[in-house]
């Protein structure tokens, strides 16, 4: 059965190289800039209690 | 508002989840959770997780699909070559970003408007930038349908428009109308760099 799976363009041109920059920014500039201890807590509460570990 | 953290979380396959009654008021999204979903995850493209009523553990509150993905960059040899990173370094102008693709995402309509979407996008984001993660994964990316109160829903989730504009997104994904219909989704990203815990790196 093949199923679609959704197909992610390769990146050229402009829009690479916005797209890199943006990412080499964020690397060196805000890398855990968003970081929330809570949502950290909130999905190692629902991963402990769900059967997926077992 | 529903926290997230008081429901149960379980995989497709969990014996006794009534699938069949989950309805997100989207028949794509639906026809997908009643009847792909399993194959989807058989065939190992990607993986169903639902949030089920802890009293009443058959009943999906909400579900969403994940998959592996990958944005490839490709620069002109003309481009400026840097550094990526701290140390990557890329080769003939190609990168290529490891990426989850949140591939379907759907609330059930009895629990619409309890903001458990956005807890949805942060639980997945969570998960994928923790250190418990067994791969890299730099990026979200959703398909989403091209409709402005889920473009915005996203946008307000952090997520950004890959293209400009649907007309170059259209010449990016090779989209021919005539051929395949209208395109009626947007590819969007978020760097989950930015929600990483904090490297002790310097």
């Amino acid at each position: 059965m093949a199923i679609p799976v959704t197909n992610i363009p390769v990146l050229t041109g402009e829009v690479a190289e916005r797209f890199i920059e943006q990412c080499d920014y964020n690397a060196k500039y805000l890398a855990g800039s968003e970081w929330q201890g809570d949502f950290e807590d909130i999905y190692k509460e629902l991963i402990a209690r769900s059967p997926i570990l077992q | 508002m529903m926290k997230i953290n008081d429901l149960k979380f379980v995989p497709q396959g969990t014996p006794g989840l009534n699938i069949q009654a989950f309805d997100c008021g989207r028949k794509s999204v639906n026809d997908f959770f009643h009847d792909e979903a399993q194959d989807y995850q058989d065939e190992l493209f990607g993986k169903t997780y639902y949030f089920c009523l802890p009293d009443s553990p058959s009943d999906i509150v909400a579900g969403f699909t994940v998959a592996n993905a990958s944005i490839f960059t490709k620069q002109l040899p003309n481009a400026r070559q840097k550094k990526i990173g701290f140390e990557v370094h890329h080769e003939k102008g190609l990168i290529n970003y490891p990426a989850i693709l949140l591939a379907q995402l759907g609330v059930d309509v009895k629990y619409k408007g309890l903001h458990l979407g956005p807890q949805i996008i942060d639980f997945v984001m969570a998960w994928f930038t923790s250190p418990d993660n067994k791969s890299g994964c730099r990026h979200l990316i959703v398909d989403a349908y091209d409709e402005p109160h889920l473009l915005e829903f996203y946008q307000r989730n952090g997520l950004h428009l890959f293209f400009s504009s649907l007309e170059q997104e259209m010449e990016y994904r090779n989209w021919n109308v005539e051929k395949d219909g209208p395109l009626e989704t947007r590819l969007m990203f978020r760097d989950m760099i930015l929600l990483k815990r904090p490297s002790i790196r310097k």
